[in-house]
This record gives C-alpha cells, structure tokens and sequence, in this order.
C-alpha cells in the first residue's frame, strides 16, 4: 500500500511539473511568496493538519482540481497519503495535461484508483497506447464514462480490454480515434450492456470491414447480443458506413433516441429507411450533409418515427418540399428543424411546417433563397414559439418578412446575413419593436449590409468574447451601434484546448467546430455543427474578395482572437502571422463558389466536391 | 421557543435565534433530544467564544438561507464561487479560520464547512508545493528528494 503510494506520487510529481508554459503562470513569483510566508508564519502558527482532522483534510482536497492535488501530494507524506486518497479521484480528467500523459500515468492512477474511478477523460491524450488501457481496465471495474476522445494511438484492442473488465459502463467516447475500426462493436456487444451513449465520430476506419460481415455471418448473434440499451449514437463523419451497414447497426440498437450521421456520405435513402423502421422511438436525427438522401427518407422517418424532435438535414440538396411535407405532417412535436442549404425549398415547405408544427422552436433556413416574405408569415403565424430563426442569405426577403416575425413573442435569435433587400431602417423598426413589446434581455440579430458596420460587429463580439471566456452567454449593448442589443453565444467561447492540436486533415477545421461544440454543450445532443457559427461568422463577414481596410482589420482582429477557427484551408495555424491570415482569408485561392454555395465555410469545399463525386458514382445505385 | 443560549468553552453565553441555531444539526439534534426549555445554556464544549461568535455571525446571515438542491452532475467540476458575504467573513488569520472549520465540523454546520474548505482550497491552488509549505505552515518532513520540486524530477528514475 505504502509503497504503491510512493510510486503514484512521484509520478504525479512529474506529471505537476511537466506542464511548464501554463503551470508557469499560475505559481506565484518567488519573491512574493515569500514576503507573504514572513507575514504568514506567525498566523499560520500550528500546522495545518494537526489542527484539522483527516477528514476535514479530504474535504478540502475535494474542492481541488487534478494539477493542485498533485501539488498537494508533494507537500509532505502525510500530504501525500491524503491527496492520493480513492475518493478525491472519481473524476479523472486529464485535459490539462494531454500530450505529456504517458501509459505509466495512467497505469499509476488505475492502482491508486481502483473502483473509486467513476468517469477519465484522456481527451486528447495521444500517446496512450493500448497497454496502459488494459491495465485501467483490470483496475476500475467501476468506470461509467470514459472519453477516449482523440486518442488517435488506441486501437480496438482498447474497446475489448473495456469490454471483458468494465461492465458498468455507460458512456464512451472514442471520437478521433482513427485506428478504431467497426470491429469493435462485437466486444461491445458482448461485453458493456449498459452502454447508452456511444461516440465514434470521425473514426474514419469505422465501417472498413463492413458492418454487412455480422449481419450476414453471424447475423442473428449480433443483433440479439448487441448493446439493446444504446441510446445515443454518434457516427459524425464515417464516411465509409453504408446503408447495410447502418441497417445492422438500427437493428441492434431498438432503444435509439438519438443517432448524429453528419456527413455520412455514404448513407442514402435506404439506410434511412431500415433506421426509421429499426428505431422508433427515434427523436433526434442529424443526417446534415449526406448528399445522397431524398425525399424518400423523409417519407420513411415521418412514417415510422412520429416522436421525432429535431430534425437537421442541412445540405441535403436532394430535398424539396414533399419530403418536408411528409416530415411536417407527421412529426407533430418537432422543435428544431435544420434546412439550411436545401436549395430547391419553397414557401409550400413553410406552409406544411406552420400547419403542422406549432411546437417548433429553432428553423435554419440559411440559404434556401426562394422563400419569400409571404412564407415567413405562413412560418412565423403557425408557429408562435420559434425562438431561433436563420434566414442568412435568403435573397428574396425583404423588411415585410421581418414584420411578419413581430408575432413570434419568443425570439431571441434572427440571423439574416446578406439578405440584401432588407434595409437598416427595417432592422431597426423590428428592434425597435421588440424593445417596446416587452421587456426582453436578450436579442441577438445578426445583420450586416456594409462592410464598415461588420467590422464594427466583429469587434464588439470579439472584445466581449475575450472577457468571457466563461460565460455561457451575454447580452450588452453596445453604445451608439444600430444592432441593439447582442447576444454572443456559446459558440464564441474559446476553444479550451486551442492551442493543443496542429493536425492537417481535410476535415480538420469541421472537426475542430465540432470539438468546440463538444465543449460548449457538454451535454446536449445538439447534433449538427451548429458551433461551426464562429467559422460561418467569420466566413459570412469574409467572404467577398473586396479587401477593404476595414475588412482587413476585423480579419486581423479575428485571426488574433480565435486563430484555430479561422485559419483556412491556406493558412498554416496560429503561427501564420495574423496579416497573413487575413490575406489568406479575405483573398481566398478558390474561385468564386457558385450562388448557393457561397455561404458555405469555405474549408468544407473540398467536401463538397467529394460530395458531388459520389453522388455521380452511385447515382444509378440509388435510382 | 425563539431564542437559545449557547455557552463557548470559555464560558461566554450567546443568546442567538433558534432558527440560526438549528442550521447546526449538533445543536438540532440536541434540542430534539433533550428539549431545551430555553433556560439553560447549551454548552458548546470545544469552541472557544470567539469563534462562537463568527459561527453565529454566520449562521444569522444565512438562516434564512434556501436549502441548495443538491446538484448531482459529477460531469460538471464542483463549483468555486464564493458570494461576497462570505468571501468577507473568511477574511480572517489562518488560526482562526483552521478552527472555524473545526467548530463548523463540529457543529456540523454544512454550508459554512463548505465555504471555508473552498477558500482553504483556493489559498492552495495554484501555489507550488513549496509555496503551500510556507503558507499554511506545513512541516517538510517529505524526504529530500521531495523536498524540492527540482529533485521531484530525480525520483522518477527509481519508480520506472
């Protein structure tokens, strides 16, 4: 025991001081300190622990985070035994330290720890390797969520260690493991039945040998032995699941509330089909920017899940107002419902979705530029609790579409960018409105026509988002701007690991939204990358060639402020010098996108073009 | 039954609100079992009057206080904040802090042990192992290798 003890402490040791540039900053300067200990050495008088009892001790340890326990624990062995206490360490989370954690770390917490562990998060730590999870397993039997996030060295071995040791489990992430292939399921089939919520987003392996292989060899095992209880699951950007796999998937998981299949390129109609018909009880749905799906599919979920709550196709190109209909008409309850970039989209759809959804709270309409003002009242007159309503470069909107959102009573967010034949007079008789209606705090209206006024914007939401790297979200209001009043949202919060990543990969900057909107909800299933806001600010504000100077100072001040997100496709990250930044941003190498791509975060282009090629090669598949 | 009397080791006698009194659940127990008549003083035998005397300052602050629902979300690391009031009323020496929380042990006087480990805690957090030693008074008597952080590095060998 002692001696276990010894051992741990002196890699936490090492773990407290091989973190120089941040931990660097918080010590306080040699000379201070000591001034403070000649004042503080008559108070401090007794020790400390000979004063307060053992458990008063572990009480105040309880209020510490991992770097201040492991400082504790150097203070002396009597320290040490205490700050290495099981019960200080249910919570593990080693997002401070990522790269510099090692298996040996590891291995040292899983023996100090043992079944007090109830939830790790190795977000981030790239070089722990199999091994050491093994070893946690055969320690912390008691694990009930385990974010193995970005892990990228593990491989599947790691989920079959978890599965012979740790039952208990009930949530895991494994997003951005790269190595994690869809052999793993089998093991967790077998061995996690508690598991509710699984991530893989991402894993781009997921899928290589073809969930079809279980399905068809040993199909019925498979399916009656898989996970039953799963309940969310996230297949972000696995690219290489198909439908016949997905359809093995649906059919194991029959509890499935929610599936988040962003840009599953490779998931049509068909996979749509087989989920709607598997999972019932389905309520949350993202199948944004899988080009492949139609109307049909909308057809099979209205069919076959009437629970559904949020719906996020953004980027189904191939949808049109019959597919909405079908969703419209027989989702009663849904609340959100994601349509940016359904191009061929008319007012029909906003008369379906006020006729039927009286609930709904949130609707992207971003790009969908045949709607007129006429929809939006039909919208905003059949569903009086909408409270976020983006219309980004709705083309055709004019101040009468804004008069006609005066009846929504709860609103608190419209995007209108480049909507260009609504005029500042409109935006502002609509403020104006709201402000008299009735006392509200928040209003969030994010409206741009000249370039000096975005500037003017950016700099406010920057200069609050510096002050608040914490807050949630915040309501001020600027002096003498025509805005009113802003809200700046979770997304513009930092990203906390910001500096921690220098990858290159062509869903880099997507990902890193993603991560982002990890963060800023740790919780909510808020599928989609509706956190790429920062991104699509950015990018709605940077978009045009024109460098005028005052576009070239928000871009610097962007690119200061929140370099990983808006260093594009060119840059080189942080490191690239913010003038240069801004160069690459405001003169991007790519043509100019055609109309209803031009909102589109520029580094998703690439994506797209991929996207366009499979849909020509499995074209005649679908058809 | 509005008033009780509290008497410190030292033998000073506090007349205090019962309200304020019963957040201690010592003293709450101790009136359900013994049905204080409200005459004699409830000897408080290991806290000295002083400190008495912060803990019922703090208890009348916070009588009316609304129990906290007890948020059980380990995701969320537990929160830090210290409202104003307190922040003021932990201003004190360490002596007399480490014995407010003895006499908030003691009395078990939930909120207020909580409020002073937290700015116990926010006194170490940050500080080098060094540092803390010298804060809060703690003897090294850590080996000389883990005396200094420069050595900690040196013991790392020897546990590979």
């Amino acid at each position: 025991m002692c001696d276990t003890a010894k051992k741990s402490a002196s890699h936490l040791y090492l773990q407290a001081e091989a973190r120089p540039s941040r931990s660097g900053s918080d010590v306080l300067p040699v000379t201070k300190s000591s001034s403070i200990y000649t004042l503080l050495d008559v108070q401090a008088g007794p020790l400390i622990h000979e004063k307060l009892p053992p458990e008063v001790m572990l009480l105040i340890f309880s209020h510490m985070d991992v770097v201040s326990l492991c400082r504790c624990a150097q203070v002396s062995k009597y320290w040490n035994f205490l700050a290495l206490d099981g019960s200080l360490w249910q919570n593990i989370d080693f997002f401070a330290f990522q790269k510099h954690v090692q298996d040996s770390h590891i291995e040292h917490i899983a023996r100090r720890c043992g079944n007090f562990l109830r939830r790790l998060s190795l977000y981030g730590c790239e070089n722990v390797y199999d091994k050491a999870i093994r070893v946690f397993a055969r320690h912390c039997h008691n694990i009930e969520d385990l974010n193995l996030s970005q892990c990228t060295a593990l491989t599947d071995f790691t989920v079959q260690a978890i599965s012979v040791e740790c039952h208990a489990i009930k949530r895991l992430s494994l997003a951005n493991c790269t190595q994690i292939t869809d052999l793993m399921f089998p093991f967790l089939a077998r061995g996690c039945p508690e598991l509710e919520e699984l991530d893989v987003s991402w894993c781009s392996m997921m899928g290589r040998f073809g969930l079809k292989l279980y399905a068809t060899d040993t199909g019925s095992q498979f399916g009656a032995h898989f996970t039953t209880r799963l309940r969310f699951l996230r297949l972000k950007g696995c690219s290489r699941i198909t439908d016949a796999g997905l359809d093995v998937l649906a059919a194991a998981c029959p509890e499935l509330r929610g599936i988040d299949l962003t840009a599953c390129i490779c998931v049509g109609d068909v996979g749509i089909r087989s989920l709607a018909r598997h999972c019932p009880k389905l309520e949350r749905l993202c199948i944004s920017h899988c080009p492949l799906i139609s109307n049909a599919a909308l057809k099979c979920l209205g069919e076959a899940c009437p629970d559904l709550l949020s719906l996020e196709c953004a980027g189904c190109v191939r949808v049109t107002d019959a597919g909405v209909e079908a969703i419209a008409k027989h989702c009663p309850r849904l609340e959100c419902l994601d349509l940016e970039d359904c191009i061929r989209l008319t007012d029909q759809s906003l008369r379906d979705i006020g006729r039927h959804n009286r609930r709904l709270a949130r609707i992207i309409l971003s790009n969908c530029d045949l709607l007129t003002d006429d929809g939006i009242r039909l919208l905003a007159n059949g569903c009086p609790y909408l409270d976020t309503v983006e219309l980004d470069n709705c083309s055709l909107l004019t101040d009468t579409a804004l008069d006609h959102l005066r009846v929504c009573k709860w609103l608190s967010s419209v995007q209108i960018y480049d909507c260009r034949l609504v005029s500042r007079e409109g935006v502002q008789a609509f403020l104006k409105h709201l402000k008299e209606d009735r006392e509200r705090t928040v209003f969030d209206l994010l409206y741009h026509q000249s370039e000096e006024h975005q500037a003017e914007v950016l700099e406010i939401l920057l200069s609050r988002q510096r002050k608040t790297s914490l807050c949630r979200s915040f309501s001020t209001t600027p002096p003498a701007s025509p805005l009113g009043r802003v809200r700046v949202h979770s997304f513009l919060l930092p990203l906390p690991g910001a500096a921690a990543t220098d990858h290159d990969n062509n869903n880099e900057n997507q990902q890193r939204a993603d991560r982002q909107a990890n963060h800023a909800q740790h919780e909510g299933f808020h599928v989609g990358a509706r956190a790429a806001h920062v991104i699509m600010l950015a990018r709605a504000f940077l978009r045009r060639p024109r460098s005028t100077s005052a576009t070239a100072t928000a871009a610097t001040t962007l690119a200061n402020a929140v370099p990983l997100t808006v260093a594009g496709p060119g840059a080189r990250g942080p490191a690239a010098g913010a003038a240069e930044e801004a160069g690459v941003i405001v003169a991007p190498p790519q043509t100019p996108p055609p109309a209803w791509r031009s909102t589109r975060m520029l580094e998703e282009m690439d994506e797209m073009d991929a996207f366009a090629s499979i849909d020509h090669r499995n074209g005649c598949n679908i058809l | 039954m509005s008033q009780i009397k509290l008497q410190s080791s030292d033998g000073r006698e506090f007349t205090v609100d019962a309200k304020a009194a019963k957040m201690s659940e010592t003293i709450k127990n101790m009136l359900e079992d013994l049905g204080g008549d409200g005459e004699n003083a409830i000897p408080v035998p290991n806290v000295t009057g002083a400190i008495l005397e912060k803990v019922i300052s703090y208890c009348l602050h916070h009588k009316d206080d609304v129990p906290k629902v007890v948020e059980e979300d380990p995701s969320k690391p537990k929160k830090e904040e210290i409202d104003a009031w307190d922040a003021e009323f932990c201003k004190v020496d360490y002596v007399t802090l480490f014995n407010i929380i003895l006499a908030a042990n003691y009395l078990d006087i939930k909120p207020l042990l909580d409020v002073t480990c937290k700015t116990v805690a926010n006194v170490i957090r940050g500080k080098t192992p060094d540092e803390i030693r010298k804060t809060l008074g703690v003897k090294s008597e850590a080996p000389a290798s883990a005396a200094s952080s420069s050595s900690s590095s040196a013991a790392e060998p020897a546990t590979a």
